[in-house]
C-alpha cells in the first residue's frame, strides 16, 4: 500500500518535470514572445515575489472567505431541501422542476443581473457560490435520504421508532456517505464559481488576480496565479477529506468513506 | 396468540394473489413453532403480519404485544457496532448506559458474541452479524420472537450451531418463537409443533411436543415423520 503511494507519486513527479521541460522549449522555441508565455523561471520568480510581499496569501484568503460564506450557506439550503424532498415529497412536487430550470443555468450567466441588484460588494459573489455548490449538495443529500434501505427502516418500525427518530437514528446516518460526496463536490464547484466571478467583477481574490495581471500584461502573473488556484484547490479538498476521516470516521467505521472522484456522484451538471 | 381467518392478497400486475386464505392458527406462547413450506406459501406475508409491517385484508391476529423479528438478512445498522446494535430498539436512557447496562452482557454471553462488543457489521462474518441480529431482537424484551428463515443464508456448519444455541436461548429466555422455514431438517431440528403452510392455509400440523432436544433426525420415528413430512409438500 505504502509502496503504492511511492510509486504513485514518483510517476506525478515525472509528468510534472516532464511539462516543465516542455514549457521550457516552448518558452525558449520562439514560437511565442516571452510576453506571451513566459519560462517557468520567470513565472516561479513572480509567484515568490507574491508569496514573499504576502499579496498572494492576501488575495487566497478573501477567495477563501467568500467560498467558506457561500459553501455554508448553500449546505444548508441544500440540507433543508433534502430533508423537505425526503419528509414532504408533496411540497418538493412544488419546487422541483423549477429547481431543475435553475440547475441549467451555469450562475455566472447570472452574474450581471446579480451586479446590478447586489452590487459589486460580498452579496453578488456569495450568491454565485451559493448558485453554484446548492445543486451537487442538494442532489445528493436528498438522493442519501431517499434512498435509505427500506430494509433498515423496516428495523425501525419494529422497534416503534417515530417519524423523527427514524429519521435521525436511521435516515441521516445511513445519508452521511452521500452528504458527504455532495459536499466535496459543492466545495470544488464553489471554487470554480468564485474564481469566475472575481475575474467579473472584484477588487480583491484570486480571480481578481489573473484578470489584474492579464490587463497589465504580466501573463507571467496570470500562469502563477492559475497554478496557485489548482494547488489550493487540490489543498481545500485534502482538508475537507481529512476533516472527514478524523471528526466523522469515528462514528460510522466500516461504512464506505467517500475517497475517489470515480465513484458515481450527482454533480448537478 | 390465536389467528383467525387472516387474508391478504396482492395486486400483481393487474391480477389479484391470494396469498393467504382465511389461515387459522394457534401459536404456543412459550414454545417453538415452526412454519413449513415452499417459497411462495406466505410465511414470510404471515409474519410481517404479525410484526406488523403489512395490514391484513381481514381477519384477525390475537395480542402479540411486543415483537422481536430476525429477517433473514441480520438488517444491522453499518454505522454502529455490536453494542450500540444490540441496544438500538431501547430507549434512550438504556442506550446511554452501554456497557454497564446488564441485559447487554448477559445477551452478549448467551448468544456468543463476547470480544465482540465494538466490532462493527462489516467486519463480522454473516453468522456474527445473524447473532447480533438475535441479541438485538431479545434486548427489546419482545413476548413473541418472529424469525424469517433466519439462517437461510448460512453454511451448513454454522447453521447447525446456530441452531443448537437458538435451543440453548429457547431454554432459557422461554419466549414464544415463531419460525419459518423451507427446510424440513430445520424444522425438525427446532420445532415443537410444526405446521406446514400452502397456498395460503394451514395444511397440517404435527407435534414433537414429546421428542426431547437435542434431536437425533436419524432416529426411527423422526425419520418416518420426515418421510411423512416430505410427502405432505410434495403433493400438490
Amino acid at each position: 500500500m505504502k509502496n503504492k503511494e511511492k510509486r504513485r507519486r514518483i510517476k506525478t513527479g515525472i509528468v510534472i518535470l516532464l511539462l516543465l521541460a516542455a514549457w521550457q522549449v516552448a518558452s525558449m522555441s520562439g514560437i511565442w514572445s516571452a510576453y506571451v508565455l513566459p519560462s517557468p523561471a520567470k513565472t516561479g520568480r513572480a509567484l515568490w515575489v507574491m508569496i514573499e510581499n504576502g499579496v498572494l496569501f492576501q488575495h487566497i484568503m478573501v477567495s477563501f472567505k467568500r467560498v467558506l460564506e457561500g459553501f455554508t450557506i448553500a449546505f444548508a439550503l441544500a440540507f433543508i431541501g433534502g430533508v423537505i424532498a425526503y419528509g414532504i415529497p408533496s411540497l418538493e412536487e412544488f419546487y422541483g422542476d423549477v429547481l431543475e430550470f435553475m440547475r441549467n443555468v451555469p450562475p455566472i450567466s447570472l452574474i450581471a443581473l446579480l451586479i446590478l441588484w447586489f452590487g459589486i460588494g460580498e452579496v453578488s459573489k456569495i450568491i454565485i457560490i451559493v448558485l453554484a455548490s446548492f445543486f451537487p449538495m442538494y442532489l445528493n443529500i436528498s438522493k442519501g435520504f431517499v434512498s435509505t434501505d427500506h430494509k433498515l427502516l423496516e428495523v425501525g418500525s419494529v422497534f416503534g421508532l417515530n417519524r423523527w427518530e427514524t429519521f435521525y437514528r436511521i435516515v441521516l446516518p445511513a445519508a452521511i456517505p452521500d452528504i458527504l460526496v455532495g459536499m466535496r463536490v459543492g466545495l470544488g464547484y464553489s471554487w470554480r464559481a468564485i474564481i469566475g466571478a472575481e475575474m467579473i467583477a472584484a477588487s480583491k481574490g484570486l480571480g481578481y488576480l489573473i484578470l489584474d495581471a492579464q490587463q497589465m500584461s504580466r501573463s507571467d502573473k496570470v500562469i502563477a496565479g492559475i497554478i496557485t488556484i489548482g494547488l489550493v484547490g487540490i489543498l481545500s479538498d485534502w482538508l475537507f477529506k481529512l476533516l472527514i476521516t478524523k471528526v466523522i470516521r469515528r462514528e460510522m467505521t466500516g461504512q464506505a468513506l467517500p475517497n475517489s472522484e470515480n465513484e458515481a456522484v450527482n454533480t448537478g451538471r | 396468540m390465536e389467528i383467525q381467518n387472516l387474508c391478504k392478497s396482492y395486486q400483481v400486475s393487474g391480477r389479484k394473489l391470494d396469498v393467504l386464505n382465511q389461515l387459522d392458527l394457534n401459536i404456543d406462547d412459550h414454545g417453538i413453532t415452526v412454519i413449513l413450506g415452499r417459497s411462495g406459501c406466505g410465511k414470510t406475508t404471515l409474519l410481517r403480519l404479525i410484526a406488523g409491517l403489512e395490514h391484513a385484508d381481514s381477519g384477525e391476529i390475537g395480542d402479540v404485544g411486543k415483537t422481536g423479528i430476525i429477517f433473514q438478512e441480520p438488517r444491522l445498522m453499518p454505522w454502529l457496532n455490536v453494542t450500540d446494535n444490540i441496544l438500538f430498539g431501547l430507549p434512550k436512557s438504556e442506550r446511554k448506559q452501554k456497557t454497564e447496562h446488564a441485559k447487554l452482557k448477559h445477551l452478549i454471553e448467551l448468544t456468543g458474541l463476547s470480544g465482540f462488543e465494538k466490532a462493527f457489521p462489516s467486519q463480522l462474518s454473516g453468522g456474527m452479524q445473524q447473532r447480533a441480529a438475535l441479541a438485538r431482537a431479545l434486548a427489546y424484551e419482545p413476548e413473541y420472537l418472529l424469525m424469517d428463515e433466519p439462517f437461510a443464508a448460512l453454511d451448513h456448519f454454522t447453521r447447525k450451531q446456530m441452531q443448537e444455541e437458538l435451543l440453548k436461548i429457547h431454554s432459557e429466555e422461554k419466549k414464544g418463537i415463531l419460525f419459518v422455514t423451507h427446510s424440513i431438517d430445520e424444522a425438525m431440528t427446532i420445532g415443537k409443533k410444526i405446521v406446514i403452510l400452502e397456498h395460503g392455509v394451514c395444511k397440517k400440523e404435527y407435534s414433537l411436543e414429546h421428542v426431547s432436544y437435542p434431536r437425533d433426525l436419524l432416529d426411527g420415528t423422526l425419520v418416518e415423520l420426515k418421510k411423512e413430512i416430505t410427502q405432505q409438500i410434495g403433493m400438490d
